[in-house]
């Protein structure tokens, strides 16, 4: 009996301290998990600014919080166009005609925040603090996502220190460049939004999300992927364009593959900030490899793909 | 089953099918009430990322359609690729507006040279998103990994996706062809619907793909807050 309490004594008091280690010195991974749950949770309303390339736009976000959240991110500058997000459901309205367009549960307005999946293992990235900052009137902790190859992009995130509400985030290639960003200059944290503020409008057109087959043999196969990136599916469509998703968890890369027509060009490389696009024509086939990493990670997939014996 | 109908679907609405799979289709429209739901949802996927008008689908759509495939006189000739088709005349000017769509080159890329100027042409209205600064585009420094710089290319791509130059911002631009607009519509799509994979870009969605939209800020009814 003295023994059973003991133990548990000395169950519990490890406990405390391990509760207070955290409380004191919370590690790059509680940081992350808490920001994670600000962004869903949190009711917050703010401006910030998304920068790709030479390209500077303003954007207005409003979040409520709560089991089935909404936000609505309005695009400040050019044409309106706006985002509203409830729960799962994404609406897209630009011009006059609202218009339902993705369902997805993962979904969140805010940009360029890497997804959990792939941090969790730290085989691909390392979790880093990177100091203490200000962003928009609020103290913040950086966290540096690192990649461990030079075959994806890191991240960098200012969470701020009362709620882990990511207050800046900017995507940076294996030189430190950053290639896309976004940052708060205004914001209201546990303002909740009106209604009206998150709204819709009216004319919503009910249109359900689209959902590419995930059906299909695949034909090719990457004989020699970047490490982590896993297949995520196969599909071919009718004109006969076989489409593979691969993905390390947080990055993730289109592949097709199509026949070769004469006249088309050969090869190709394309980008947009953390976007890059890649071509390439070997016997009379046609690869493309699409997908938010280096170039470098799209040239060693697309040029290790492998036609699968169909006898197989 | 469902699959095939599916791919013949978006093969119609890309101008992918031929005549007699065109009549199959849209027989199989005017009597499954689920295909002109499933017809007006990739429309409108598809067009609200081309930010074009969404025009949704009109009772009687299919009998009008095939009352005209039965008015035609022969059979349309064969121009290349579908997408290539899909691509001819105005539908260049017409998506460029599309959110992701207008992609820069890289500076410097041995192997990679710049069309003939002669191919390069304005695309009015065209993309006129700054080029990312060179240092943006480059590749980064990556040691110990193989040269992967395949070999040389051709320049005669389709004058549709030449770049054009935009001389303020001192980088090229070039204009996705609709094929590979397709493609990163389908590569979004498909990160947005497995839930396993990266976050999609839905602030693409709200930002303005052409600076010139600037002017016309303001509109009547815009909730600019």
């Amino acid at each position: 009996m003295i023994a059973t309490s003991l133990r548990l004594l000395f169950f519990l008091a490890g406990g405390i301290t391990a509760f207070r280690a955290y409380a004191d010195d919370p590690t790059p991974a509680d940081e992350l998990a808490r920001m994670y749950g600000a962004v869903r949770q949190l009711d917050y309303q703010g401006t910030f600014v998304y920068t790709r390339g030479a390209q500077v736009d303003a954007l207005r976000i409003f979040h409520a919080g709560g089991p089935v959240d909404r936000e609505r991110l309005v695009g400040l500058n050019g044409a309106p166009a706006e985002v509203v997000r409830e729960g799962s459901t994404v609406t897209c309205l630009q011009g006059a005609t609202p218009t339902m367009l993705f369902r997805n549960a993962a979904a969140h307005l805010l940009p360029l925040l890497p997804t959990p999946r792939g941090l969790a293992s730290g085989d691909l990235y390392e979790l880093s603090p990177g100091g203490t900052d200000r962003v928009a009137g609020y103290r913040a902790t950086r966290i540096d996502v690192v990649p461990r190859d030079g075959y994806r992009y890191g991240y960098r995130l200012w969470l701020e220190d009362a709620s882990g509400l990511p207050l800046r985030s900017a995507v940076v290639d294996a030189s430190h460049r950053t290639l896309e960003e976004y940052m708060f200059v205004t914001l209201d944290i546990g303002a909740k939004p009106r209604d009206a503020d998150l709204a819709a409008g009216a004319a919503t057109t009910g249109a359900a999300p689209i959902e590419e087959a995930a059906a299909g043999a695949a034909r090719w196969r990457v004989a020699d992927p970047p490490p982590g990136f896993v297949l995520g599916g196969a599909h071919t469509s009718a004109d006969g364009v076989e489409h593979q998703l691969y993905s390390d968890g947080v990055a993730s890369v289109s592949i097709y593959i199509e026949p070769h027509v004469a006249g088309e060009r050969a090869e190709q490389r394309l980008r947009r900030g953390m976007l890059g696009i890649y071509s390439h024509t070997s016997g009379g086939t046609r690869f493309t490899a699409i997908g938010d990493v280096p170039r470098v990670t799209l040239e060693r997939m697309v040029r290790s793909l492998q036609r699968l014996d169909p006898a197989r | 089953m469902n699959e095939h109908i599916d791919e013949q679907l978006s093969a119609l609405m890309d101008g992918e099918l031929e005549r007699d799979q065109t009549r199959f289709v849209l027989r199989r429209v005017a009597t499954d009430q689920a295909l002109p739901l499933r017809w007006e949802r990739y429309h409108i996927a598809r067009q609200t990322l081309r930010r074009q008008e969404i025009v949704t689908l009109r009772d009687g759509f299919a009998d009008a359609v095939m009352e005209r495939l039965d008015a035609e006189a022969a059979v349309r000739p064969h121009a290349g690729r579908p997408w290539a088709r899909w691509g001819a005349g105005g539908a260049i000017a017409a998506s460029v507006a599309v959110a992701a769509l207008v992609m820069t080159r890289p500076a410097s890329i041995p192997g990679d040279a710049a069309p003939p100027l002669a191919a390069v042409r304005p695309a009015a209205p065209g993309p006129t998103i700054a080029a990312a600064p060179a240092a943006a585009s480059s590749a980064p420094a990556v040691s110990g990994l193989p040269d992967v710089r395949p070999p040389l290319l051709l320049p005669n791509g389709p004058a549709e996706a030449s770049p054009v130059s935009f001389g303020a911002e001192g980088g090229q631009v070039v204009v996705l062809d609709p094929r590979l607009q397709s493609y990163l519509v389908r590569h979004y799509q498909s990160t947005g619907t497995t839930g396993t994979t990266g976050f999609v870009p839905y602030v693409l969605l709200a930002t303005p793909q052409d600076p010139g939209e600037a002017a016309r800020a303001g509109q009547p009814g815009a909730r600019n807050r």
